[in-house]
Formats: structure tokens, C-alpha cells, sequence
């Protein structure tokens, strides 16, 4: 393992966490080198049981891991059990970690064993590819010449109902599993489009495209529930 | 130019690499001019937020939960 000599300074993770403060930032932070000459420091206290250290890594990233959860589709229930369950291997693991990655990354990677582990308990599939992986949405919307035909319709109506929220959840839940998933994560949860497609596993670009699918498909769904027009 | 079904594209693909100066102020100027591209740019946003209001969030002490089992739990062992 490579020293940071930023590293004897030990002081920086205890007193963090001394003001009490719970980080509630669902903001994916940039991989900055502050975080790494924490992390050395971090780790020894953690391997010492430091309970300071053990609550400053509970705060930082509980939030974000139950999101994650909720996001994947484990019931609420479940949820605090799993994350909990994600702490304690991460204790049990700490001389594999040993650094190495980056402290959010190796947690997200226990989450998704985990969450694993759990449909696989359960007799849960993994979520399917996408059965309409070559469809284009919109592309019968458009003239060869990439201009429209049939145009976006007026959802003011819905939009503006107190039933709008109801009517996206159940438009989400005609979502191919995948779209369906990558929205709540990507849009409901906040997530990092990166962070999502390092968790499932595809490619940026593929990602991306999924995304782009979900957001028009949804759409695409709540025109056709007929709550067009502008009258209320 | 782009076209309307270029523009529809790129504002709702996340592109790992993000799109260029160009891209972005062309992407701007088309939705200024287009009323059927920046009706579905708005309705997307609108739906997006719509979604995350929908959002449960976990309860205020949810850390201090899991911390206070980690740590009961430490002290078994
Ligand atoms: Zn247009």
C-alpha cells in the first residue's frame, strides 16, 4: 500500500465527526484527494473499533446506499436491514479494502452483492434486458427529414393534477424492468449517471441511452392515458 | 442545423462525455425558435420533478439506527 504522507495527520476524521452534523448530500462528490488522505487515517481507526470513525462512515453514506436500495426495488422494509447488513460486512472485510478503491465505490460494490444475495434468497430474477432494446420511441413521430409529425401533445392537465405523481408511478411500472430502473435511480433517487451504470453493470454509453428511452417511453405513456389538452 | 429529431435526441441522452460548447449553444438556440422541442423539453423536467416529490424518504434517524446496531453489535462480540 502506497503511505500518503498526509496520512499522520490523524486528526481530520474525529473531529469531523465530533459536530454531529449528518450528511444528507445525495450530491455524488468528486473523487477528491482530500478523501484520500482521510482515508488511511480512517481506516486505522475503524480496524481499532474507533466508534467516531465507524459513525463518521455511517453518516456519509447511509443515505445514499438506502437510496440505491429503494431504487433497485427493495421493499422499504428491507431496505435499512440491508444497508445495515452492507456496514457490517464492510467491517468484517476492512483489510481487503485496505484503501484501495474509493470508500463510496467499495460500499456500493457490498450494496449490490447484497441486494443480490437478497433476490436470489428470494427467488427473484435479476433484471432482464430489454425486450425493446432496437425500438425507437420517436422515430414515428418524425418526417425523414428529422422534423416533427406528431408533435409533443399538451399535458398541462395532468401535470397539473394532484394526481400527476399517481399517474407517472403507474406509467413507471409499464416500464421495461431495466428503464424502469435506471429512472428511479437517475431521477427519483438522484443518482450519479456514472455511479448507475458502474452499479448495473453497462456502459456509459448504454446507460445513457436507457435513460433517454425511459424519460420519452413514460412520456410517451401519459399522452397516450389520454390526459391531454390544456382544460381543467 | 440540427434537426428536431437530432435536438429531441440530445437533450435526453446523457452522453458520458457531455456535449461541446457548439452543441450546447445549438441545443439552446433550437429550443428558443421551437415551440414543439421546448414543449417536450418542459414536460420532461416537469415529470422528472413530479417523480422525485413521489420520493419516500427514509426516516431523520435512520443512520443513528444502523450506528447504534453496528456498535450493540461490537460490543457482543
Ligand atoms: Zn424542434
Amino acid at each position: 500500500m502506497v503511505r500518503n504522507p498526509a496520512d499522520n495527520t490523524r486528526r481530520t476524521t474525529t473531529e469531523d465527526a465530533g459536530d454531529g452534523t449528518i450528511s444528507t448530500s445525495h450530491v455524488p462528490q468528486p473523487y477528491l484527494s482530500a478523501c484520500d488522505e482521510r482515508s488511511g487515517a480512517l481506516l486505522r481507526d475503524l480496524r481499532e473499533r474507533n466508534p467516531e470513525a465507524l459513525a463518521t462512515v455511517v453518516r456519509d453514506h447511509t443515505r445514499d446506499l438506502y437510496r440505491v436500495a429503494i431504487g433497485m426495488g427493495i421493499p422499504a422494509q428491507d431496505a435499512e436491514d440491508l444497508v445495515h447488513d452492507v456496514f457490517l460486512t464492510f467491517l468484517q472485510t476492512l483489510d481487503h479494502f485496505a484503501g484501495r478503491a474509493r470508500l463510496r465505490t467499495w460500499l456500493w460494490g457490498i450494496l449490490r452483492n447484497k441486494i443480490h444475495e437478497y433476490r436470489h434468497a428470494r427467488g427473484r430474477q435479476e433484471v432482464e434486458l430489454d425486450n425493446d432494446a432496437g425500438l425507437d420511441l420517436m422515430a414515428p413521430r418524425f418526417d425523414a427529414r428529422g422534423r416533427w409529425l406528431r408533435p409533443p401533445a399538451d399535458l398541462h392537465r395532468l401535470l397539473n393534477s394532484a394526481l400527476a405523481g399517481t399517474a407517472i408511478q403507474s406509467c413507471l411500472q409499464r416500464l421495461p424492468p431495466r428503464q424502469r430502473l435506471i429512472f428511479r435511480l437517475r431521477e427519483i433517487e438522484d443518482l450519479d449517471t456514472r455511479e448507475i451504470c458502474t452499479l448495473l453493470d453497462i456502459s456509459a454509453t448504454h446507460c445513457g441511452v436507457l435513460i433517454h428511452r425511459a424519460r420519452l417511453r413514460l412520456r410517451d405513456c401519459l399522452e397516450r392515458a389520454g390526459w391531454t389538452g390544456n382544460q381543467s | 442545423m440540427k434537426t428536431c429529431q437530432e435536438i429531441v435526441s440530445l437533450v435526453t441522452t446523457e452522453s458520458p462525455t457531455g456535449e461541446t460548447m457548439w452543441t450546447r449553444v445549438s441545443i439552446g438556440l433550437h429550443l428558443r425558435l421551437c415551440t414543439h422541442c421546448s414543449r417536450l423539453v418542459r414536460q420532461l423536467k416537469q415529470i422528472a420533478r413530479i417523480s422525485r416529490a413521489t420520493r419516500e424518504e427514509p426516516s431523520p434517524d435512520l443512520e443513528e439506527r444502523i450506528l447504534y446496531r453496528l456498535l450493540k453489535k461490537d460490543r457482543l462480540e
